[in-house]
């Protein structure tokens, strides 16, 4: 009896043991001996970004080309916590993605170092001539294309809670940055707000601040020089910029940290402050998160120094596209794949669209087109104002080594906590200098010089 | 006939290198082989884990290495970068911030550890049970646990601390986000993940002080403080060394702790060492310098660990 309960129980521990395994193993449809092509992906904080590329990859890898080519996409979520550190360690292993999901910025210095494949080998002349003319500069590097765009999102644009505004006496957006702390003031101090807004202010500062910096209208590539060689920041722009963040900072009108990343647009659904400035993604969602406010919340083009926005760049474009490794093993599949999904049938793209409450935005004429007869986009009056009154004007993002970026951020941090703007922006000069002269980043990589 | 038994022995002993001893030889050689396949494991983990990456280190940190494009041989150019490049003022920020680590952890951990184990010895043994089970729980989490949780502690909008110090009619402070307050902020949360593992350690050194000693001392009139001092601390020193040294290393290798609270916020303030090579690895197109780097911590390392071996003694304090 005791060896038939002993029996029992060593049973019991295998069967659960091996339920254990595996649950923890990979879960998914079976593609038998087919070979596999990893596709990595950060998760984005719009979870039917995700729906929408699991989908399409369980659609493809039932598709002719994928089942005659005898290979199937093997899609792996990265989080953007790991992300650099998994897939510097995957390079060194050789277990790197074959496809990567990057954002545009990445582009054209990691392509420099190999990292990419060029794609015009293996996509058609289509897919390339039917993106649209404002790609070209954030694809193509020294005549080939490295990266296939999937969507492009301007960033930033100033969201408020229309309620807060009426409350306040405010009767518009403002449209400069002495406006907006204005505003800010009046927010806070006429409602029962504790802030008047929530300003971007986190580690991510180094990237926010490109949709700040795409405004200056100097003569040069965003802090830099045209051709990289000199550094400038001690100009009437940054000192503004600087002096608009410090007032704000002292005034106690944002708090001294940060709600939430600037991904996250919560802190103006939930009502923890009554204005806010985010990317296109922001409205993406508030309408599938937060439905029951949507009616409430209004959006503006990003105030900028002068107050002049008609007509003006008023942010930064970011976006994410696919890239084939420049190690990888199948590129020809990683081609056919990205055509599939990116480059060829606007109907993907058009449901990603709709899917993200048209937050994002197509790269592609066809795609574009495809959008102005749909009713659905057409009413959408987000959709339309982005369309016509940012995007046109927006800057692709700057390419330059992140150590610039970053440099920035902290400069603009310490201005924020009430360091001496101009010592700071002459301290941040210095050691832009230093990085340029050092960090053999002193002249235009690529091509001519725009 | 005992005699000639004896001497018999006496000559296989002396002679022909036969029984007892050959026997006694042969247990030895034994003894010597479990030994070693005792430290076989050991030595093949630390082989794979150590050395070679040590040896991998140091070759590539005389490249300049893009996975990509190759290597080329660039000398001492990596560890000129890192010492007085480009790199260099990032590189010794941290190997500062790795000793303010130390400087505010160390001693804190040591007073408090004894404080609190020299508390449990003198306490009934069932209630010293409970404290010790309790002191040691925080030990049992992850660094990444451990910064969540103050995280959370620490958290400017709606965080314990604030949450206090707003019950006060005080105003929130960022703790993570305010240079000056973030590093004071990794380091408690340091040491609250740590203490209990050198409380239980230095308890243990506390329970095997003979207690003839203090007996002795208190026959002699000695007090409390003077047996601490005369008793107590001395017969800790080894212990104490140990522990010296570990909090030492662990302190100036915080890096989960950090990373979790404050990230790279608050203008790089609590990016000690391993920090910093982490970030460089992540960012740093040349791997070539992140090798160099790391050899530079690690010597860094050893020659901390050899100042306090030269300015404390090892010696055992009684047999």
């Amino acid at each position: 009896m005791k060896k038939q309960i002993a029996a029992v129980a060593v049973g019991a521990v295998l069967a659960l043991s091996a339920g254990l395994l595996t649950a923890c193993g990979p879960s998914g449809p079976d593609y038998g001996d087919r070979t596999p092509v990893r596709l990595w992906c950060q998760p984005f904080t719009e979870v039917e970004t995700q729906d929408w590329l699991e989908s399409h990859v369980r659609e493809f890898n039932e598709t002719e080309s994928s089942v005659g080519g005898g290979y199937y996409i093997d899609l792996h979520w990265v989080t953007e916590d790991t992300w650099d550190a998994t897939l510097k360690a995957a390079q060194g292993a050789g277990t790197q993605p074959e496809i990567t999901v990057l954002n545009y910025a990445e582009v054209p210095l990691n392509s420099l170092n190999g990292e990419y494949t060029a794609l015009d080998g293996y996509m058609s002349e289509e897919c390339f001539s039917d993106l649209l003319p404002n790609m070209e500069e954030i694809t193509n590097v020294n005549g080939s294309h490295y990266i296939y765009p999937w969507f492009v999102e301007p960033y930033s644009i100033l969201f408020y809670r229309k309620s807060a505004f009426a409350a306040a006496g405010i009767g518009g957006a403002p449209s400069s940055w002495d406006e907006l702390y204005q505003c800010a003031k009046s927010l806070k101090e006429k409602t029962e707000y504790d802030y008047g807004i929530a300003m971007p202010n986190t580690a991510q500062l180094g990237w926010v601040l490109w949709g700040f910096q795409a405004q200056d209208e100097t003569d040069g590539y965003f802090l830099l020089s045209k051709d990289w060689s000199s550094v400038n920041v001690q100009t009437d722009f940054h000192r503004a910029l600087f002096t608009a963040y410090q007032n704000i900072y002292r005034d106690g009108l944002t708090p001294a940290a940060a709600f939430s990343s600037y991904n996250e647009i919560y802190p103006l659904a939930q009502g923890y402050v009554p204005m806010a400035l985010g990317g296109s993604w922001s409205i993406g969602q508030i309408k599938n998160n937060y439905p029951e406010v949507l009616d409430d919340i209004g959006y503006a083009v990003c105030p900028t120094m002068s107050g002049e926005t008609a007509g003006k760049t008023t942010a930064a474009l970011g976006g994410w596209g696919m890239a084939i490794d420049g190690h990888a093993t199948h590129p020809k599949e990683c081609g056919e794949f990205i055509e599939w999904l990116l480059g060829s049938d606007e109907t993907h793209l058009m449901e990603f669209m709709a899917d993200l409450g048209y937050s994002k935005f197509a790269a592609r004429n066809s795609v574009e087109a495809a959008l102005a007869g749909l009713p659905s986009a057409q009413n959408d009056a987000f959709y339309k104002f982005v369309s016509s009154e940012i995007l046109p004007y927006a800057k692709p993002e700057p390419v330059y080594e992140w150590a610039v970026s970053e440099k920035y951020a902290d400069a603009l941090i310490q201005a924020s906590k009430g360091e001496n703007v101009d010592s700071t922006l002459a301290q941040l000069q210095s050691d832009l200098e230093k990085i340029l002269k050092s960090g053999g980043q002193g002249t235009y990589p690529y091509g001519d010089a725009q | 006939m005992e005699n000639a038994k004896v001497r018999s022995a006496g000559e296989t002993f002396a002679g022909r290198g036969e029984g007892l001893p050959r026997k006694k030889k042969r247990y030895k050689r034994g003894d010597t082989v479990a030994a070693y396949l005792c430290l076989l494991p050991s030595f093949v983990l630390l082989v794979i884990f150590t050395i070679t990456p040590l040896i991998i280190s140091f070759v590539l940190g005389f490249f300049d290495v893009k996975e990509y494009l190759g290597n080329s041989f660039v000398g001492f150019g990596n560890y000129f970068s890192v010492l007085a490049g480009l790199q260099s003022a990032a590189f010794y920020r941290s190997l500062l911030i790795g000793l303010e680590f130390i400087a505010i952890i160390v001693p804190l951990q040591l007073v408090l550890s004894f404080l609190i184990a020299s508390l449990i010895s003198k306490i009934n043994r069932r209630y010293s049970a409970v404290i010790k089970v309790c002191i040691y729980l925080p030990c049992l989490l992850s660094g990444i646990v451990v910064g969540s949780i103050f995280a959370y502690v620490y958290n400017y909008h709606g965080g314990l601390l604030n949450g206090m110090l707003n019950a006060f009619g005080l105003g929130s402070v960022d703790w993570t986000g305010e240079k000056g307050w973030a590093i004071f902020a990794v380091a408690f949360a340091a040491i609250w993940n740590g203490l209990g593992y050198n409380t239980l350690i230095m308890l243990g050194g506390l329970y095997d002080i003979p207690t003839d000693y203090y007996e002795a001392a208190r026959l002699d009139g000695a007090n409390w403080w003077e047996q601490t001092v005369y008793i107590t601390i001395p017969s800790l020193k080894n212990i104490g060394l140990y522990l010296l040294v570990s909090l030492v290393v662990s302190s100036f290798q915080l890096y989960e702790i950090p990373l979790v609270i404050v990230g790279a916020g608050a203008e790089h303030s609590v990016e000690g060492p391993i920090y910093y090579l982490y970030y460089q690895f992540q960012y740093s197109d040349n791997m070539g310098e992140v090798y160099a780097a790391s050899l530079l911590v690690a010597v860094v390392l050893t020659l901390l660990s050899s100042v306090i071996f030269r300015l404390t003694s090892s010696e055992k304090s009684m047999d």
